[in-house]
Order: structure tokens, then sequence, then C-alpha cells
């Protein structure tokens, strides 16, 4: 006799839930709308004349693979898409976190961003304080070096200030423009990742 | 593992999963065309008519994103063997996509045919 743990509906039942708990990041009507179809299929699958076989129970869940290589499929196609649809830095940024749990390429792209968006962040946040904290500037400390001093410092740095009240036009646009370019180069990895090569051929020829 | 007789070489082998996986969307729709039909009986009808054996960890989030970009819908039906089953149908603008998917597909795989003939002549 097979053990209680081992019966083949238990043994469903706890590929389920696991599957179950990793899609949390999704809506729970679709993600509950997964793992039905999920389960339906599992049961077609190991139906042999109207019983569940163990052998065919078996054979079909390693052919799914394991929940949290299906999960990602669903959970990072979710994001990703909706990076796509919106455009906008968080959700980029959102769906870009996920891909990093799971491949070295997400990884990448995901210190990619972080940096672009340091970045425009710093020129931003320069550009907002300088009107409140003339502090702020870019600093040319010496002869070879810049430096961007962020107000933290109550004292003028020394050396000179190259930008003036330049520096609030100017801090806006460079910040804008770093987290808009950073946005579209993630954009333009996440397009790449989701469709295979030919796919995309193909979609560009028939538009 | 045995050293098959007629030994493929490798990136041969990649370019054919490339090749397969790129056509697995437009194989999937073609699959809806004329019918509506629950995950397995799709995979089912891709392996007896196409040879396109994929794996069924792939195909169910595939189908969810062909839903979320609007090319199917699917609907849930109640069937004889006791548990429901999710059924894909084809939208108006799925069917639109699949027509012009195909359409590429036939012009592009005919020109390729052309460029081929040769060294199928030489074989023979």
């Amino acid at each position: 006799m097979t053990l209680p743990f081992s019966t083949p509906q238990t043994k469903i039942d706890a590929y389920l839930a696991d599957l179950s708990s990793r899609l949390r990041a999704l809506p729970s009507d679709q993600a509950t709308d997964i793992v039905e179809e999920i389960r339906s299929h599992i049961l077609d699958s190991a139906d042999v004349n109207g019983a569940l076989s163990q052998v065919e129970l078996e054979a079909a869940l390693s052919r799914l693979g394991p929940p949290s290589a299906l999960a990602a499929g669903y959970v990072t196609d979710n994001l990703l898409a909706n990076a796509e649809r919106k455009r906008m830095p968080w959700t980029v940024f959102h769906a870009i976190l996920h891909w990093a749990m799971l491949s070295v390429k997400g990884v990448v792209v995901l210190f990619a961003c972080c940096v672009g968006y340091l970045f425009g962040a710093s020129f931003l946040i320069a550009a907002l304080i300088k009107p409140f904290n003339p502090n702020v500037g870019l600093w040319r400390t010496d002869a070879d070096s810049y430096s961007l001093a962020l107000g933290i410092a109550h004292v003028i740095p020394p050396g000179h200030e190259l930008l003036g009240w330049k520096l609030v036009p100017l801090g806006l646009a460079l910040g804008g423009g770093t987290i808009l370019l950073t946005t579209h180069l993630a954009l333009w990895c996440i397009r790449q990742f989701r469709r295979p090569p030919e796919a995309r051929e193909l979609r560009r020829v028939t538009q | 593992m045995a050293v098959p007789t007629t030994a493929v070489p490798e990136s041969a082998e990649k370019w054919e999963v490339q090749l397969r996986k790129g056509c697995l969307e437009l194989a999937i729709l073609a699959a809806l065309w004329s019918d509506r039909l629950y995950g397995l009986e799709i995979m089912r009808r891709l392996a007896e008519e196409s040879d396109l054996i994929v794996p069924e960890g792939t195909v169910y989030p595939l189908l969810n994103r062909l839903k979320g970009e609007g090319l199917l819908m699917s609907e849930w039906v109640e069937a004889d063997a006791g548990h429901p089953r999710k059924y894909y149908r084809l939208t108006a603008a799925g069917r639109r996509r699949v027509t012009e998917m195909a359409r590429f597909w036939q012009s592009f795989s005919a020109s390729l045919d052309d460029l081929i003939a040769p060294i199928r002549k030489e074989r023979r």
C-alpha cells in the first residue's frame, strides 16, 4: 500500500498549492484560473480508464516542470507585458526586479537600471534642491575632477561652482532624460527577452 | 548516452529549436482556426499534425499571454470527465493576426524553397 502522503491526489494538491503560492504576484482571479487549468490538465494527463495512475501522474508532473519554473513563465511574462503596456519607470522596475530573480540576464538588466535610475534621480534632486539650498551645485574641487554635491554639506565645498542657477533646467533635463533613456533601454531588453527572434522578425514584416 | 548514427552538429540543433520556438505562436493560433480546444488538445494537435512537440510548461504561459494580448479568449466548460476544462478560441483580432502570419509564412517559405532548390537537387 502507498502511504497517504504519496497518493496521487495529495501529490496533485501539493503541486498546485506550491504553484498557487508562487502566483501571488498575479491578480487572484487570474491565479485561480491558472491553477484550475493546470489541475484539469494534470487530471486529463494522468487519467487511465477513469482512475489516476501513479506512473502517468509522475510523467505528467515532470513534463509540466517544477512549480517554480511554471509559475515563473506566468509571472514574469505578466509583469513584463504590464511594463510594455504602461511604460512607467516603476512598472518597468518592478518587472525587472522579478526577472532578476529568475535569470542572469535579468540581473544584468536590473544592475544597469539601478545605475541609470540613480544617476537620473540625483540630477533631478540636485535641480529641485538648488532653489532652497545654494550649497548644491556642480563643483569643481580641483583642476581635473568634478563632483556633484547634493546639499548634504552645510559648508560650501572648496573650489568653484560651474553651473550656478543653470543647474535647475540642466538637472531637470538631464535627470528626466536619463530616467527616460533607462526606461526605454529596459523596455528594449524586455522585448528582446519576451519574443523569440523569429517571431519578432515575422511581426516586423507583417506589419 | 548512445551516439546517433547521423550526428547533427550542435549549432544545427540549436537552430532547429529556435525555429520551432519562433513558430509556436503561429502553430497555436492556427490550431484554433476552426475549433475551440483546451490546452492538452492543442498540444496533441500540434504533435499529430506538425511534429511540434513542445514542453507543456511553455504552452500554458504562452496561451495565457496570447489571451492577455486579446488574440484568444477562454471559457470553462463542464465535461463528462468530471472536471471542467478551459477551452480557448480565437478572437476577431486573433483571426486577423493568424491570417497575416499565415500569409507571411507562405511567401517566406516559398522563397526559401526556391533558394534551397539547388541543394535538394544535388542531394538526389
